[in-house]
């Protein structure tokens, strides 16, 4: 009996007293073995679904499927689960800024399953967003479950994501590269190992189930100067497709919010739109992995036009999935419009100037795939990893850099925040470590609260007040109701220095004469914020606090500086 | 050494809620026994110091009675032996005079008196209705490590520059541990100094006794 | 600071019950509510350990435009100014959060499924994760608006129990009503009980506050609870000892709340007992 209660609290089992490295690489396998299952159930899913609906693909009702997998997709996730559409991305990183990682258990397979209605019925959307919510989801009730703390939570919830994203790809150093780069937006010590770990397992789990097949085998590129130049140029390419991509998200999803009619049904309206485009492009549904495969083997027969045609095709698909209500993410989609971009991008040239001697198609779509994840993620480490890892080697890292950087550049003109920080970035709830809107968001008014004042009465005279200003070591003095005890008003030093020498004075003005009644006053619940913002257009130093007319205290910059520079210093350096 | 949640946040000079959040978060190093948390003073410093926080080891009950009660004129002239009346001629003589009766180890005399002229030179401490306040600059050395004030009138008044330029018959020496007791005193004997009647009760010569019962009553008129 | 009660607030006839409830708490124990008229279905809470989503029913959404309206008229008879909580963060468009500092919240015995369940003998699980994670403990009310004038606490002599004995001490000094203490003596003598008030200290407030103690050594426990006046706030802890224990020996909390009808302030395993 006493064995089974204790092991119902696994905090307290003494495996836990140990180190706190060890203990976060071993629970970092654990997640990253979790989060690889669950990516790889979503893929032999993904591949029987697709398989199935293959023989119906020549009907003529076929435009109906996606219809049918988006509504239900739409259904399970708003009725079934109660949650929200979106891929989720966001939804961990905003869990991971404010709230240490928090993520609710049903997350952990929901999107897996609603994900995989979307795409299986032959939806345009990517399993990896969902994957790295589900991985991510793991990680963190894992954690809750051996009730561990904030700091650890977040670490266990990038592990879920690597080990996801390692699964899925067979590609663990792509996976560790987008954890830091996308989900903790911060490099320490602390936080890669376990991840790396995690990331291992994840991708171990993919190979001993899988087998050890990267994605497009081994070739052999010729790289020449002229391709190195041609790089750049294909760079703009993509930026500009991942321009259109984000703006086409953004601008369908506006679109489907004003139609009026249930979120199934406008998720079936979205699915139609794209089962209509399919029966002319079908290389433009589902995740698209087997078209990139035929384009990066060079076995992809379609002409220049047809593949420049796609590029649009793809990014229209894509938003009409995701923006009308689909779930998936955007990284298939991603790499899809890129390989076409690529190829599209080198039928051009070689069209333009055929006496040069151009390295094949493949090794463009792949640097097109880099360029519009590096431009829609603005994360460049991840795309120029992924691309090395799934093409299975160096030899095209040179221009692979090249497209990446400039890519992500000229991405970052247009769209100053990615894809997944967007909404974040615009609410001004993306609060990475270290920064100062993550330093001020943790202060709580009530830590920074000066209770030392000594409250005065309205009536009280002047003579009386000076008495009690030689026993005060402050400048400020808030005004009470005897009664009541509500919150008058203020007096500052500066309000009675002309007065104070003037004896005259000492027995003719009462206190209510002198105070400041119209003084700026914060509640605790605001945000340090917006408290410093008042501060600074009305050039105060410090600030009554006043919940439900009492007086609780000054807040100043002063106290504020002190704290602030205690958290943050406890915030930034690390052992 | 174990430390409770509430000491920490005592000894870092931080509010208690601010700690328990830094539990919550994993910044700050916790040892846990059962559900209780605790802290290991020796890793708990370590970390202060890589984080450049103020570390103040909790302080002894004992500790802060001393400093809770603070000095009275009425004790620190009792220390000093009471009213002493000598006579003098000049500022260096009268001070001479109160250094040699004055209530402290014998070695630290010449050191004293040295730092007193040096004061006076600077600027001359009469502070007018003829008393004077003759004091170090600063807290001494080598004691007296109790405040200490030394009360003395003089058989004839003498020139001591004050600002009032009046002759001094009343001298108080200061000697204190630190400044802010010294600030303390010093209000207190420049409040009975400024009513008339001390000064005229001081010209009259009283007995030690007396003396200090009217310093007394003056003192329970300041605190109430 | 004074302390806050949150309360959701739905604009149908039993809402209402419940929010009289709540400003009769308020004025009691001179707290402050803050109202939450929920614009979604769900919200998020996010406790230390834990995020616990609320799903509400649909009648916390029913006529949108007379809520604020009903809620206002309720409080401003109640004399109490009305604070309306308007949710700042957003873990998806439509799924704010609600931050988890406040002393109570009150919450009817089950939010997140149909109202028709709302009867003795059963709480929500919705509710009970809140209880489980939640720092202040939980007004759950009566079905109908009912002023009490005593409060009962239930001591059986767990850490929790100690808690909600600290709890009936506060809320007897701000409301100046009687407190009662109940205890089942089980296989324990009242020495026993004597020896753990003794030693956390409690002693003092004890006889300061407290009418009566009443020990039962006979008896059924439902029997017993006949005692428990009419008129009284219920105090006790819940999930004090792990789930293992509840379903081998039964929880007291499942029994008291199946048969007492009460208004019930339960506290969970994470209060932390102020003074």
């Amino acid at each position: 009996m006493s064995k089974l209660i204790r092991w119902r609290y696994p905090a307290r089992w003494t495996f836990f007293r140990m180190d706190d490295r060890l203990l976060l690489m071993i629970i970092g396998a654990i997640v990253g073995v979790c989060s690889g299952l669950a990516a790889l159930a979503l893929y032999w899913s993904l591949e029987t679904l697709l398989e199935f609906f293959h023989h119906y693909r020549h009907y003529w009702w076929a435009f109906v499927l996606p219809a049918v997998g988006a509504a239900l997709s739409s259904l399970f996730l708003n009725k079934i689960m109660n949650e929200g559409a979106g891929h989720g991305v966001p939804e961990v990183i905003y869990s991971v800024s404010r709230y240490g990682g928090l993520l609710r258990a049903r997350s952990s397979f929901s999107r897996l399953i609603s994900s995989c209605l979307t795409i299986g019925f032959g939806g345009s959307a990517g399993p990896e967003a969902p994957v790295v919510m589900s991985g991510s989801a793991i990680g963190s009730n894992i954690a809750r479950f051996f009730s561990l703390n904030d700091r650890q939570r977040i670490t266990l919830v990038g592990c879920g994501a690597a080990g996801a994203i390692s699964s899925i790809f067979n590609a663990p150093i792509a996976g560790l590269v987008f954890t830091v780069e996308v989900i903790l937006g911060e490099w320490t010590a602390l936080n890669i190992v376990p991840v790396a770990i995690a990331s291992v397992a994840g991708c171990e789990v993919s190979q001993l189930i899988r087998g050890n097949h990267v994605a497009f085998a081994h070739q052999q590129f010729d790289i020449g100067i002229m391709d190195i130049f041609a790089c750049i140029a294909l760079a703009g390419f993509t930026a500009a497709a991942s321009i259109l991509l984000t703006r086409a998200l953004r601008s369908m999803h506006t679109v489907s919010s004003k139609v009026k009619i249930p979120l199934w049904a406008r998720a079936a309206v979205g699915g139609c739109a794209v089962g209509a485009i399919g029966i002319f492009l079908p290389d433009s549904m589902g995740e698209g992995y087997h078209a990139i495969q035929s384009m990066v083997e060079n076995g992809y027969t379609p002409g220049l036009k047809i593949a420049a045609f796609y590029v649009l095709a793809k990014i229209l698909t894509t938003s009409l999935t995701l923006g009308w209500g689909g779930s998936g993410g955007v990284f298939a989609p991603c790499l899809v419009i890129g390989s076409f971009t690529g190829l599209a991008f080198h039928r051009a040239i070689s069209f333009i100037w055929p006496g040069v001697a151009w390295v094949n198609e493949g090794c463009f779509a792949l640097l097109g795939m880099a360029g519009l994840i590096s431009g829609i993620l603005q994360a460049p480490l991840t795309g120029i990893f992924l691309i090395v890892e799934i093409s299975g080697g160096y030899a095209v890292i040179l221009p692979l850099i090249l497209v990446s950087a400039v890519s992500t550049t000229l991405c970052h003109y247009v769209e100053p925040a990615s894809f997944y920080l967007k909404d974040l970035v615009e609410k001004g709830q993306l609060l990475r470590p270290g920064t100062d809107a993550r330093v001020l968001s943790d202060l709580k008014i009530n830590e920074l609260l000066e209770t030392d004042c000594i409250a005065v009465r309205p009536d009280m005279l002047l003579r009386d007040f000076i008495e009690i200003l030689t026993r005060s070591s402050r400048n400020y003095f808030p005004v009470e109701d005897e009664k009541t005890g509500r919150f008058l008003g203020m007096i500052h030093l500066n309000d009675i220095r002309p007065y104070l020498f003037n004896q005259g004075m000492h027995d003719a003005v009462f206190l209510e004469q002198i105070m400041d009644t119209r003084i700026k006053r914060v509640h605790p619940n605001y945000n340090l914020n917006d408290v410093l913002q008042i501060m600074d257009t009305d050039g105060l130093f410090s600030m009554p606090v006043v919940s439900n007319k009492r007086f609780l205290g000054m807040i100043s910059k002063a106290t504020l500086l002190d704290q602030y520079r205690r958290e943050l210093m406890v915030q930034t350096s690390h052992q | 050494m174990k430390l409770s949640v509430s000491e920490t946040a005592e000894c870092l000079n931080i509010p208690l809620s601010k700690i328990e959040r830094w539990i919550r978060q994993g910044r700050i190093p916790i040892k846990k026994s059962g559900r209780t948390i605790y802290f290991d003073r020796t890793i708990l410093e370590e970390w202060a110091k890589s984080r450049n926080l103020q570390f103040s080891p909790p302080t002894k009950e004992s500790d802060r009675r001393v400093s809770a009660a603070p000095e009275t004129l009425h004790s620190t002239i009792l220390r000093g032996g009471g009213l002493h009346i000598f006579a003098a001629g000049d500022v260096n003589g009268a001070i001479r005079g109160a250094v040699d009766i004055m209530q402290v180890a014998d070695h630290t005399k010449p050191d004293i008196y040295e730092k007193l002229i040096e004061r006076e030179e600077m600027s001359s401490t009469g502070i007018g209705k003829g008393v004077a306040i003759p004091h170090p600059r600063g807290p001494l050395e080598e004691g007296p490590f109790q405040a200490v004030i030394t009360a003395c009138l003089l058989d004839t008044p003498i020139d001591f520059s004050a600002v009032d330029d009046k002759p001094v018959f009343a001298m108080f020496v200061l000697l204190c541990p630190d400044i802010k007791i010294h600030l303390h005193l010093l209000s207190r004997l420049s409040f009975c100094i400024r009513d008339g009647k001390f000064i005229q009760f001081l010209k009259n010569r009283p007995q030690t006794e007396t003396f200090l019962s009217e310093i007394k009553s003056f003192e329970s008129r300041l605190d109430s | 600071m004074e302390p806050q009660i949150f309360h959701i607030f739905r604009n149908t006839p039993l809402g209402r019950e419940t929010l009289l409830q709540s400003v009769y708490f308020s004025q009691k124990i001179k707290a402050s509510p803050l109202v939450y008229i929920p614009k979604f279905t769900k919200f998020l809470m996010y406790f230390d350990n834990d995020v616990v989503q609320i799903d509400l029913d649909e009648s916390y959404l029913s006529s949108p435009a007379t809520a604020e309206e009903h809620a206002v008229e309720l409080l401003k008879q109640g004399e109490i100014e009305p604070v309306f909580f308007d949710p700042k963060n957003f873990t998806a468009s439509t799924l704010p959060d609600v931050p988890t500092d406040f002393d109570f919240m009150c919450c009817p015995r089950s939010i997140s499924d149909l109202s028709s369940k709302i009867g003795l003998g059963y709480i929500g699980p919705r509710v009970r994760r809140i209880v489980r994670s939640a720092h202040f403990p939980v007004l759950i009310t009566s079905s109908v608006f009912k002023p009490w004038h005593s409060i009962g606490v239930f001591f059986g002599g767990s850490s929790n129990a100690v808690n909600a004995l600290k709890l009936g001490f506060r809320m007897s000094r701000e409301s100046g009503f009687p407190l009662d203490v109940f205890t089942q003596a089980e296989r324990r003598k009242k020495e026993a009980y004597e020896e753990i008030i003794k030693k956390e200290g409690l002693e003092d407030d004890m006889k300061k506050y407290v009418r009566k103690w009443y020990i039962f050594d006979t008896g059924k426990f439902d029997e017993n609870l006949y005692n428990v006046p009419h008129n009284a706030l219920v105090i006790m802890g819940a999930f004090g000892h792990g789930l293992v224990k509840d379903i081998f020996f039964g929880s007291k909390m499942e029994k008291i709340q199946s048969v007492v009808p009460n208004n019930m302030l339960i506290v969970g395993p994470k209060y932390r007992a102020l003074s």
